[in-house]
């Protein structure tokens, strides 16, 4: 089998292992979304890409902002009152 | 992460493997009672929910910069608020994804169902009221890219709460 076979047959969830007050904990650091291979010479160097839940979660939520707030502003300009987020779980607006 | 491996290192890695058997392989240390394909499941969803934001920061200032392209002020005005209230949704719905980490079953499905049921109805919206009034072909194709964007990751998305037996209303 070789290296390439390996690799194509990890998928899932990469794990890593905290400790807290001396007890392993371990933590999803994310899935594996891409594995990388290339070849230096005689040296194989895979790269693994992951997928992180939590950072993707933060740009999602700065760029919906970002795109609220320019809404805002042109609403502002047009003497309309601004768009606001309210805790809604509904998701109605 | 990135590692480099030696032909020796690579030969150990096959033994390691081989003593485990060479069937596809699926790291777990999942929360307790939840699948890796929830876990999965909610990483696409999450994914999807990135893409949806950074088209719609895109469509809005595009849209903006089409401001004298518009039919009238209103239909300009109505265009942006059905964006602004796409992104509060899509705020929402961050915000709540962020208290479920790695965790898709139906009561998350159900409650992202709700949310899209108002991304789908806002992004209807803010189509008709102007944009699908582009005249210029270089704009009008990159107007109709970036909903068609929104659109697939929203698909994407409705899929996936719909594999929860939850149904999402406006979803074609």
């Amino acid at each position: 089998m070789a290296a390439s076979d390996i690799l194509n047959n990890i998928t899932g969830v990469l794990q890593l292992t905290q400790i807290v007050e001396g007890t392993a904990v371990p933590v999803i650091a994310g899935i594996v979304k891409e594995v990388k291979q290339a070849f230096v010479g005689e040296t194989v160097e895979y790269t693994v890409v992951l997928q992180v839940g939590q950072q993707e979660l933060q740009d999602a939520a700065t760029e919906y902002q970002a795109s609220l707030d320019e809404i805002n502003k042109e609403r502002a300009t047009a003497g309309l009152p601004p768009i606001t987020v309210t805790p809604n779980d509904s998701g109605s607006v | 992460m990135q590692w480099k491996s030696t032909k020796l290192a690579t030969l150990v890695i096959l033994m390691a493997i081989g003593l485990s058997g060479c069937h596809k392989k699926v790291v777990v240390n999942t929360p307790a009672g939840v699948s890796s394909t929830e876990v999965g499941n909610w990483y696409e969803v999450v994914g999807a929910n990135q893409a949806i934001s950074h088209s719609a920061k895109q469509l809005t200032d595009l849209a903006i910069s089409l401001h004298n392209q518009f039919p009238s002020e209103s239909s300009y005005q109505t265009t942006l608020a059905a964006l602004g209230k796409l992104d509060v949704v899509g705020l929402q719905a961050t915000a709540y994804l962020e208290t479920v980490p790695q965790n898709w079953n139906q009561p998350t499905a159900t409650k992202i169902g709700g949310y899209l049921d108002q991304l789908l109805a806002q992004l209807q919206i803010a189509t008709t009221s102007g944009l699908d009034g582009v005249k210029d072909p270089t704009t009008k194709a990159a107007v109709n890219a970036l909903l068609q964007s929104i659109r697939t990751a929203l698909q994407l998305q409705v899929s996936l709460v719909q594999s929860q037996g939850v149904t999402v209303n406006g979803s074609k």
